[in-house]
């Protein structure tokens, strides 16, 4: 190829990655890339396995607390005391509740339970960029289609972006620009002293992947999240009419933050965080049943 | 150059991008593995196979992110571009040239990225009924100047050893032409 030649096919080349860029819908291109992704597996997958394990061997592995949401922590021994009373208590009441569950439970069978609307997939990597997602090692051929929702054991993970013959793509809930229409509940004791995880009284709002790990809210009128008694702590969750109902209440995250918008002060800027990184997730669950 | 060498170190260096990410991000930014490697392959292999090269990289790494195919194509063919323009002045086995390439070929990419993210957003802006305009939710340049950082500082430690192990590539030298001067004969 003469040199001239050459400069005009990378050129030509330079041209059609602007083209497909900067110009195309991805969603013109995104099936080409699902179609071979997983041919990276085979390397990623040990190298990540010894990531992970190097990682688990220094850093330890944070086992994450689901009613506290933080990393767990040896406690007194009246304090275990105090809750397995307390616990004791609990399970009697719910003794007489199980029964009048099985009848519900009957109702609700007809839509199965949240895990077996899954199938687990192994992740075999993150997004390669800067943006957030996983990779996963699964095909179109496993029945996963795009948009449908990921679970891991505390919430959400997020959506199918792309699902091809040679690999599967999850766009993390925490990925900048991704949206989903959430609720905010916590966990509060009732007059019987049950605790029971309420609704806070406060419109449904969007919650948008802001990058690094976390979510925001930036709809919520900031009197209204006052009024409501929404505090850091409390927990996201899904609230979509978009999203199956299986997928209906998951935890998407616990808020970490909440102040009021730079641009527009009486609005709030709601902060949350998932329980957990997603980006280091071995295992994933695909809604896909 | 050899070919089957090549993809292998690329297949690797995507491995090992995808493997690592997780677990070695700084301020939400991965380092840029295969950035490295096409620097490597840019700043050795002659210009016509580097430029190949590093578009080909780019366009692996396309396959395995949420960015839209061709950002990184085009990210690495500009960076092979610059590198195999400068690779025959430099020294290529000093740090200072590793370290000093590392950040130029991650600010062009950071700049791709960030222009590509200024038009096309990941996150649209949003029109709420009844509630006032969301903007577009954009990658914050803060993860990207991390990204810089951290690549730039990885350079001359993974280039060092690459360096030494060029062989295995067999990389030619570009002819070059000769002159004849009176001191030569």
């Amino acid at each position: 190829m003469s040199y001239l030649k050459f400069n005009h096919v990378f050129t030509g080349l330079m041209l059609l990655s602007i083209l497909s860029a900067f110009v195309l819908n991805p969603d013109i291109t995104n099936p080409a890339r699902a179609q071979v992704q997983n041919l990276f597996a085979p390397i990623a997958l040990p190298t990540r396995a010894l990531a992970g394990w190097v990682h688990d061997k220094v850093k330890g592995r944070a086992e994450i607390d689901y009613a506290t949401g933080s990393a767990k922590v040896a406690r007194s021994d009246d304090e275990i005391r105090r809750e397995n009373s307390n616990l004791r208590q609990m399970v009697s009441q719910l003794y007489s509740q199980i029964e009048d569950l099985k009848h519900v439970d009957e109702e609700r069978s007809k839509l199965g339970d949240r895990r077996m609307l899954c199938t687990p997939f192994s992740v075999f990597g993150p997004d390669s960029g800067v943006r957030e997602s996983l990779n996963l090692q699964g095909s179109s051929f496993q029945n996963i289609r795009e948009k449908m929702p990921v679970l891991y054991a505390n919430g959400i993970v997020g959506q199918i972006s792309r699902a091809g013959a040679a690999g599967a793509s999850v766009r993390l809930i925490t990925d900048a620009g991704f949206t989903v229409s959430a609720s905010f509940r916590t966990y509060r004791t009732n007059d019987a002293g049950q605790t029971e995880f309420t609704p806070i009284v406060l419109p449904q709002t969007v919650m948008e992947g802001a990058g690094n790990g976390t979510m925001v809210s930036r709809l919520l009128n900031l009197a209204e999240v006052k009024k409501g008694g929404l505090k850091v702590g409390d927990y996201v969750v899904v609230d979509d009419a978009d999203w199956p109902k299986g997928a209906q209440g998951s935890v998407l995250g616990r808020v970490t933050s909440i102040a009021p918008r730079r641009d527009a002060p009486m609005l709030a800027e709601v902060r949350a965080e998932p329980l957990g990184d997603l980006m280091q997730l071995r295992e994933v669950m695909v809604m896909n049943k | 150059m050899r070919f089957l060498a090549y993809f292998i170190f690329a297949y690797i260096a995507l491995g090992a991008q995808v493997g690592l990410s997780g677990y070695v991000r700084l301020g939400g930014a991965p380092p840029n593995l295969v950035l490295l490697a096409v620097l490597f392959v840019a700043l050795h292999a002659p210009r016509d196979i580097a430029l190949l090269a590093g578009f080909g990289l780019g366009l692996m790494q396309d396959l395995l992110t949420q960015q839209t195919l061709g950002l990184f194509a085009l990210s690495y063919g500009m960076v092979a571009a610059m590198v195999a323009a400068v690779a025959p002045v430099v020294n290529k086995d000093h740090p200072v040239t590793h370290v000093a390439l590392a950040l130029l070929g991650s600010i062009i990419c950071a700049m791709v990225i960030f222009a590509h993210g200024i038009i096309h957003p990941p996150g649209v802006v949003r029109h709420v009924e009844g509630a006032p305009r969301l903007s577009a939710m954009r990658i914050s340049p803060r993860v990207l100047v991390y990204m810089v950082g951290y690549t730039t500082v990885l350079a001359p430690i993974l280039l060092a050893p690459l360096s030494r192990m060029r062989g295995v590539f067999g990389f030619q030298a570009p002819r070059r032409r000769v002159s004849h001067s009176y001191s030569s004969r």
